[in-house]
């Protein structure tokens, strides 16, 4: 079905609306008003017709049934049936013509006559008709055969119009010897009928069983017939010489000339478009009583046509006026509510052509006001939005032309290496296989190592796992690639597996340095096994010397821990063992020496105080044993704290000032100015003692022995310089070795474990320093220290 | 005069105990034995001494048990403890000063007349 689109205005189509179902229900009502206004006053109007029509021809049957009666009653007068028996009757005889008369006296009938069987007057109150024979009349011929007989007809004596009524006269035997007549006078008739209701609603026609009019008011309608007559009915009136002298032409009432003809009694009423007349007419027939004359009236329906009409105009005028109103209403107000709508259709286009600032005020109260302000709503969002959209388009616009210009670049080196590539397509298939046969070579000694292996990339994800390594933690390949090294490989501390070991492939992936797990580094594997382990982490670099990965080495060093840990326990054990006899022996030589325990000898003394001696020496070595043993474990902790290193220095000279003036050897300190640094002071401390005692017990009585403090270079350097007894040659490799005495040493000191620059050269390489040892035999010796400033590496 | 200070000394060696009873009784203080943690903590809560030197290995409870009953006790956790022990490790050192001891000797490393003097200091 297609879809219709009627531009109109909304004024437009709901006035069309309104109008049309309007006109539709007003001229439904119209017709349907007039219809039954017009049906109804129509049937009254009938009605009124039809009573009246009634009324009229009661009234004239009245008048009629006057004369019949009277009729009737001549032949039974006295003396008439005798006279007519009379064959030697004497015309125009006095005694019945007395009769006749006396009889009409109050009636007034025109004439009263008798005719004998041949149809001759032989008696009449009017004198002129005496003598004739109206033996053509039907009256006469109807009488005579028994049949009394009513007509009207125009006399051809008198020339005057009456209503006959004859009668039959019979003998005693009831044989018909005669006919009486009586001619009464249509005027009191005529004079009814003008004075009749009828006249005022219209026409009406007396008119006898011919169908020939006979009293009308109609003009033109005297002795007219209603319809069209029968040829015999036209010849019989001639011979009849019923209507002399008159022409009697046809008029267009057919319907009501058959209903005379037929002589039907009941009223008949139709309607009949009157072409002489040329109106719509109603037309009534009734028959006046039992005789043949019928009365027919004549209405014009016009009348009540128009007065229908006069209604029906009057409505239809007021269904229009109500109508014009309303639809002037119904306009005036949807004008008003709608008027509105034109200002937003202009608000909108002002705004679509991109005012945004337009502003738009509707103050209506309806839900064009709220339509308003959504529109306004809108417009505030769309501006927002169009200025931001403006924005990235241009945005947008200036990355598209960029990369486009990109795109053309791109593509013309697309172009030359799409052929490059091509070419080293067919070299590499060679190089891959052979670097299948070669990475299966590697795998296969990955897999045989004892070591663990895993390798990570930049982000620490493992890429990959050897067997060892797999054993170790106790995860798969497959579980392990793609997680971070951390939560496959679980490093704790050994102390409290709790701890986590920090993130030490962080620290390679960063600063691309290899780093070493600090002693005592655990694993735990999945199964919550704990495993000793010592590994090294070193990163990966790329051809460009960046740092892609970081592959991790570790092994499982249980059996050296067990070692180690067996070792220390050995010590521990005998240190503290060893040292509870010393402790209590040299108590005992102090008191012995101090005399608490009584006055010794003076030899005693002496022999006592060397005993004490070689005592203290065995403490010392048990405490130097034991603090070599720790530091090759590891296991001496570093506590760094802020130190001024000049305080640390000038204490360990105060320390050492007594043997030093005991030995005649001179301390000088030049310290300059250093920053504080971050690091152990108890272990400086010892390191300094160390060396400073070293330069004063490996001295001569004067000599010098000087501490210079200074910082060169982001390095802090320390040096001790004496002029002592200095290092031969051959043992200078050998210094730093554990336990180890120059061959000169024992000269200058009888006490001494050889492990005080071992620990030093411990210490300070612990530290991320260096040491350096120079010497002269007989001259002297210099040792320097030096350690970086800003990374001590506290252990 | 000056109280006679007491000294609690929790000590199992016989060879340590008689010089601490000789010396310290010289010095002029009122030493009371002890030979195990049990009885140092009885003694100590009984006689409520100016001084604790206790040992840490000994028999029935040893130091560290008897040095940590004795600060958890309020009659007693006032008292000056000063841990004597053969033992020196680091660790052995830190839990000792961790549950409340003045100071940490080994007997071996400090002479006799060095710890008097130390007493000294900490009984004024």
């Amino acid at each position: 079905m297609a879809r219709i689109n009627i531009r109109l205005p909304i004024i437009g189509k709901i006035t069309l609306t309104i109008l049309l179902s309007v006109t539709v229900v007003g001229v439904a009502t119209v017709l349907f008003v007039s219809n039954k206004v017009g049906s109804s006053l129509s049937d009254s109007k009938k009605e009124t017709i039809a009573l009246a029509n009634l009324e009229q021809s009661h009234e004239t049957s009245q008048v009629v049934s006057f004369g019949r009666g009277a009729a009737d009653l001549v032949p039974t007068l006295p003396g008439v049936s005798a006279y007519m028996e009379n064959k030697n009757r004497i015309v125009q005889d006095k005694t019945i013509l007395k009769t006749l008369t006396n009889f009409n006296i109050g009636r007034n009938f025109l004439s009263i006559y008798l005719l004998d069987a041949s149809g001759l007057t032989v008696l009449s109150t009017d004198p002129t008709l005496t003598g004739n024979n109206f033996g053509f009349r039907d009256y006469f011929s109807q009488a005579i055969t028994g049949q009394k007989f009513m007509e009207i007809a125009v006399g051809t004596i008198t020339n005057q119009i009456g209503i006959y009524f004859s009668n039959p006269i019979t003998d005693s035997l009831g044989k018909i010897i005669g006919v009486s007549v009586v001619k009464m006078d249509t005027q009191p008739v005529f004079q009814t009928m003008m004075a009749s209701y009828i006249t005022r609603l219209g026409k009406y026609m007396l008119v006898n069983s011919d169908g020939i009019i006979i009293n009308t008011n109609k003009e033109d309608a005297l002795f007219k017939s209603l319809g069209v007559l029968s040829s015999d009915v036209k010849s019989h009136i001639q011979t009849e010489r019923r209507y002399v002298g008159i022409d009697i032409s046809p008029l267009d009432y057919d319907v009501a000339q058959k209903t005379v003809e037929t002589m039907s009694p009941k009223p008949v009423v139709y309607e009949f478009y009157d072409d002489l007349d040329k109106n719509d007419e109603l037309i009534q027939v009734n028959e006046i009583g039992d005789f043949p004359l019928y009365l027919v009236s004549e209405v014009n329906t016009r009348s009540v046509d128009s007065v229908v009409s006069g209604i029906v105009g009057v409505v239809i005028l007021f269904i229009i006026v109500s109508i014009s109103l309303g639809v002037f209403v119904v306009i005036l107000v949807l004008r008003k509510t709608l008027s509105p709508l034109a200002k937003l259709n202009k608000y909108a286009k002002s705004v679509t052509s991109g005012n945004y600032n337009e502003q738009i005020e509707i103050k209506s109260g309806d839900e064009m006001e709220s339509l308003a302000g959504s529109i306004r709503e809108m417009v505030v969002s769309l501006k927002g939005l169009s200025s931001g959209l403006e924005k990235t388009v241009e945005e947008k616009t200036k990355q598209l032309e960029e990369t486009l210009s990109d795109v053309e670049n791109n593509n013309i080196d697309l172009e030359n290496t799409k052929r490059a590539v091509l070419n080293v397509m067919e070299d590499l298939s060679e190089e891959k296989d052979k670097m299948t046969i070669e990475k299966n070579r590697l795998e296969t000694i990955l897999a045989s190592i004892g070591d663990g292996v895993f390798v990570v990339n930049r982000t620490g994800m493992i890429l990959m796992t050897n067997g060892a390594a797999q054993r170790m933690s106790g995860l798969t390949e497959f579980e392990s690639v793609g997680k971070y090294y951390s939560d496959v490989f679980k490093f704790r501390v050994e102390d409290d597996t709790n701890k986590i070991y920090p993130d030490f492939v962080k620290t390679v992936l960063k600063t691309g340095e290899v780093q070493s797990l600090r002693n005592h580094t655990v694993i735990v594997s999945k199964s919550g096994m704990v495993i000793s382990v010592l590994d090294s982490a070193a990163p990966i670099r790329d051809v460009n010397g960046n740092v892609t990965g970081c592959v991790v080495v570790f092994r499982d060093n249980t059996k050296e821990r067990e070692l180690e840990k067996s070792k220390d326990d050995f010590m521990s054990v005998t240190s503290h063992q060893l040292r509870t006899p010393l402790g209590g022996m040299r108590w005992n030589l102090e008191m012995m020496l101090e005399g608490d325990v009584g006055e010794l000898p003076a030899e005693a003394k002496r022999v006592a105080g060397e005993v004490y001696k070689g005592n203290l020496r065995m403490i010392q070595l048990v405490n130097d044993l034991l603090n070599v043993n720790r530091i090759d474990q590891g296991r001496v902790m570093d506590e760094p704290s802020m130190v001024q290193l000049p305080e640390v220095i000038q204490d360990a000279a105060k320390e050492l000032s007594f043997e030093a003036s005991a030995k005649k050897v001179d301390i000088k300190l030049t310290l300059g100015k250093v920053p504080n640094i971050f690091i152990d002071p108890k272990r400086f401390r010892e390191v300094t003692m160390n060396l400073v005692s070293n330069a004063v017990k490996y001295n001569k009585p004067g000599g010098k022995v000087e501490v210079v403090l200074k910082s060169v270079d982001k390095q802090l350097v320390m040096s001790v310089v004496d002029n002592g007894v200095g290092i031969p040659k051959n043992d200078m490799p050998k210094m730093f070795g554990k336990f180890y005495r120059a061959s000169n040493a024992v000269h200058s000191e009888t006490e001494g474990s050889g492990l005080g620059l071992y620990v030093v050269k411990k210490f300070v390489e612990g530290w991320g320093g260096k040491i350096d040892l120079v010497s002269n035999e007989g001259k002297g010796t210099s040792i320097t220290i030096s350690l970086p400033l800003e990374k001590i590496k506290n252990n | 005069m000056d109280k006679q200070k007491t000294i609690l000394v929790a000590e199992d060696d016989q060879l340590y105990a008689s010089v601490y009873q000789n010396k310290l009784g010289k010095e002029g203080f009122n030493v009371v034995l002890a030979v195990n943690g049990v009885e140092a903590l009885k003694k100590t809560k009984e006689l409520k001494p100016d001084l604790v030197l206790l040992d840490l290995i000994m028999p029935e409870m040893d130091g560290f048990t008897a040095l940590e009953k004795m600060k958890a006790d309020p009659e007693t956790k006032k008292i000056k403890v000063i841990v004597m022990s053969n033992l020196g490790q680091d660790s052995d050192i830190k839990r000792a000063k961790e549950l409340g001891a003045e100071e940490y000797f080994v007997k071996a490393s400090i002479s006799i007349q060095d710890l008097v003097n130390k007493i000294r200091d900490y009984l004024k």
